[in-house]
């Protein structure tokens, strides 16, 4: 075994065992590994494969140069679609869980009955399995049978094809998203928790309307946690993809065709790894710009108190 | 401390040198352990096996349970046997998830020695994952023209064998005699034209005033597209053997994309795509009484020979026959659909090819695997040779012979080749585009074909 104490007249050139940035790294040299092979290996393998004609089997990827992103931008309508519908399904998404989940962020911040039990129950839908609520909706929302329509029929009301239309597909698969997203609930619970009562004091004392308290108040000191879910948010609903391929595959007529779906389907489907690896990378560089854009424009917005 | 001692306790110290040397030799190991592969052989002898004595056969397949794990157990039990030199082993592995997991395996370098796989998995041979069979075939004389030619030519990529097909799967159209005594129908006429399919079906749908489809009389997007089986019934081919690429008959195709929107047309592409999906689970409920192929909630449907099976097992009171899909009179080639083998492939890089392609082999001239598992699977043997076994001409039903003498010498001739699932999935989504958003049918078609050509190409280098 390695010596444990440490020898005060020992100048060599070795590591002691009391020297903790060594075992440190010795330590966490699997993850290292892990992390070198796993993560920074393939980030730059995927850049350089993305300009190579490349399949999974043969190890012989042939540079083709720009062709893989020329072919993208300029002969695949695919590509356009898809990128298409992922935007339109992290904007509507981005719109409505950030409403709703403040809404209820609020209403769990109350000081009512049953509090912890509600909280848990909004809680919940983040516990679940995604393939398991994945099937779950497809019964929720089945257009005979389902749940929703069946509480409409009860009214009189004929709902709608849900994810069989491509007009409603989309809103589908959005508010199944928007119903999962506990966790930006929960930062927001606690956003709502660290603001100051006094504040609100202050302002009862003024005559503030809740209104004025809401837009003065509440929303100026929850705009940190607003703006870390609205930036998780998007990085999040641009790689949506297994929900999607469980409950639509992309259809119907590719209405819910996410860019990660396409992506998948030419990596996994049609063995395109070099043009899968072009994909990967624009959705990258689309992520990182649309970050960098929404903390020039809000970063600057944010309150934080202090 | 003297020096002696420093010197001991610097031998027991963590030297940078050593660190380095310690994960070098790691890493080395495991690098030689997997250059060493330590399959086939040199796991019998670590297992304490005699070398020599046998190989290792691996077989993956997704016969988990029931008659047809017991069917193939039975089958690789008797490979067993007459093969003694083979040692098969069985791993069962989702049929959701095989080809995936073959294709991962053999990148990997760890692919099983044979599996099951069907025609489509032969365009694989495109990205190099499977072994070319055709040395073996050639050295063992093994008779190809005893094949059916439609699977002789899935079996085959770019002229050489790359895989062996065990069974052959045929499409009928099944047909519910009691539906159609209800609507007044004569269950001994049915549809021989698509003309008559219409008519017929017409008759049967019922239809709520708001669009809900009650019941299908018939309708060709369901269970589904089946775009293969309907083109080719239409007249279209689907490949230029001199050219190499994707081909298809542009007006057969026009033809077939516009019968299609008919009936959008007429239900309303969203009603059946709602009908689809609200009966849609677990195939349709192919393995459950409450199916709709049992319950009368379908009159008319195309479906693999497979199906046959089924009906007899999840639906033993329905009246049902089938009959060849009918085609479009008007059409020059028309065929009755196309046909699909069902295959074992010997991956890339394996351990024991000779061992895979034995078994596979095996699997597709065996006469027991044909009359015990073939057979009850309610598919035909891909081996003329095999087809005509009296146990085939005695099968309950009279399907066999159906299949055997009208369909199989008819079915359009589809060859393997890689680009297969894209060019399928660009035809699906341009008859969606047909249905659901009005497209121009040349002109989906047109884009279809261009990306799925240009895809082959890649798929070439």
């Amino acid at each position: 075994m390695f010596k444990l104490k440490r020898d005060p007249a020992d100048q060599s050139n070795s590591w002691r065992t009391d020297n903790l940035p060594a075992w440190g790294l010795f330590f966490v040299a699997p993850w290292i590994i892990g992390f070198l092979a796993f993560t920074v290996y393939p980030f730059f393998a995927s850049l350089y494969f993305s300009f190579t004609n490349f399949n999974i089997i043969n190890f012989s990827p042939r540079w083709v140069g720009l062709d893989n992103y020329v072919e993208l931008f300029t002969a695949d309508p695919i590509f356009w679609i898809s990128i298409g519908n992922s935007i339109r399904y992290a904007a509507l998404l981005l719109i409505f869980a950030t409403v709703f989940d403040i809404f209820i962020a609020y209403l769990l911040s109350l000081n009512v009955k049953f509090l912890s039990i509600y909280r848990t129950v909004f809680f919940f839908p983040v516990l679940v399995p995604v393939v398991a609520a994945s099937l779950t909706w497809i019964w929720i929302l089945n257009p005979r049978f389902g749940l929703i329509n069946g509480l409409l029929d009860l009214i009189g009301v004929k709902g709608p094809n849900w994810l069989a239309s491509p007009d409603t597909a989309m809103l589908s698969i959005i508010l199944i998203a928007v119903w999962g997203s506990g966790r930006q609930v929960i930062v927001y619970l606690s956003g709502f928790n660290d603001i100051p009562r006094s504040l609100y004091e202050a302002a009862d004392i003024d005559g503030a309307s809740g209104t004025q308290k809401f837009w003065r108040i509440t929303l100026p000191l929850l705009s940190p946690q607003i703006f870390f879910n609205v930036v998780t948010l998007i990085i999040f609903s641009l790689q949506s993809f297994s929900e999607v391929y469980i409950m639509t595959g992309g259809g119907p007529a590719n209405s819910t065709l996410l860019y990660a779906v396409n992506l998948y389907n030419r990596a996994f489907r049609d063995f395109a790894m070099g043009y899968a690896s072009a994909l990967a990378w624009i959705m990258f560089l689309l992520i990182l710009g649309l970050t960098l854009i929404i903390f020039k424009f809000l970063s600057g917005r944010v309150i934080y108190e202090r | 401390m003297n020096e002696k001692e420093r010197k001991a306790g610097n031998e027991q110290q963590l030297s940078r040198r050593d660190l380095l040397k310690m994960l070098g030799g790691s890493a080395a190991g495991m690098s030689m352990a997997k250059i060493a592969g330590l399959g086939g052989s040199a796991a019998a002898l670590l297992g304490g096996m005699p070398a020599g004595a046998q190989s290792k056969v691996e077989i993956w397949t997704g016969f988990g349970q029931g008659r047809m794990a017991d069917a193939m157990q039975g089958a690789i039990d008797n490979f067993a046997v007459e093969n003694p030199e083979f040692a098969p082993e069985h791993i069962i592995v989702p049929w959701g998830e095989i080809t995936d997991r073959v294709i991962a395996a053999t990148a990997a370098g760890s692919p099983p020695d044979v599996h099951r796989g069907w025609s489509g998995t032969v365009g694989n041979a495109a990205i190099g994952a499977l072994t070319n069979l055709q040395p073996y075939v050639d050295a063992q004389n093994v008779d190809l023209s005893d094949f059916w030619p439609a699977t002789l030519d899935q079996m085959k990529f770019q002229g050489d064998v790359h895989a062996m097909s065990i069974s052959t799967i045929v499409q009928f159209l099944y047909y519910n005699k009691d539906r159609m005594r209800e609507a007044g129908l004569d269950p001994d006429s049915p549809p021989s034209t698509i003309a008559e399919l219409d008519e017929q079906g017409a008759a049967l749908n019922d239809v709520s005033d708001d669009g809900t489809i009650n019941r299908l009389g018939f309708s060709p997007t369901v269970p589904g597209l089946q775009i293969w089986d309907w083109g080719a019934a239409f007249g279209s081919q689907y490949w230029d053997e001199s050219e190499g690429n994707i081909a298809i008959d542009e007006e057969a195709m026009i033809a077939l994309f516009e019968w299609y929107k008919s009936y959008a047309d007429q239900f309303g592409a969203e009603n059946l795509q709602a009908y689809a999906s609200t009966y849609g689970g677990n195939n349709f409920g192919r393995n459950t009484p409450q199916g709709i192929y049992y319950t009368g909630l379908i009159t008319f449907w195309v479906l693999g020979s497979w199906s046959y099976n089924d009906m007899g097992e999840y639906g033993p009171d329905v009246d049902f026959d089938v009959i060849p899909i009918p085609q479009l009179a008007s059409a020059d080639d028309s065929a009755p659909g196309t046909s699909n083998g069902n295959m074992y492939l010997v991956p890339a890089n394996c351990a024991n090819p000779d061992g895979g392609f034995a078994f596979a082999n095996f699997m597709s001239s065996s006469p027991f695997v044909a009359i015990n598992k073939a057979l009850p699977d309610s598919v035909m043997p891909s081996r003329r040779s095999l087809a005509n076994l009296p146990e085939v001409d005695e099968k309950e039903g009279g399907w066999t012979i159906l299949a055997r003498d009208e369909i199989l010498p008819n079915t359009l001739q589809r060859p393997s080749f890689g680009g297969n699932g894209f060019f399928g999935g660009a035809l699906n989504e341009a008859a969606e585009n047909v249905m659901f958003h009005g497209a121009d049918p040349a002109e989906v078609l047109a884009d279809a074909v261009a990306r799925s050509r240009r895809e082959v190409e890649r798929l070439r280098g």
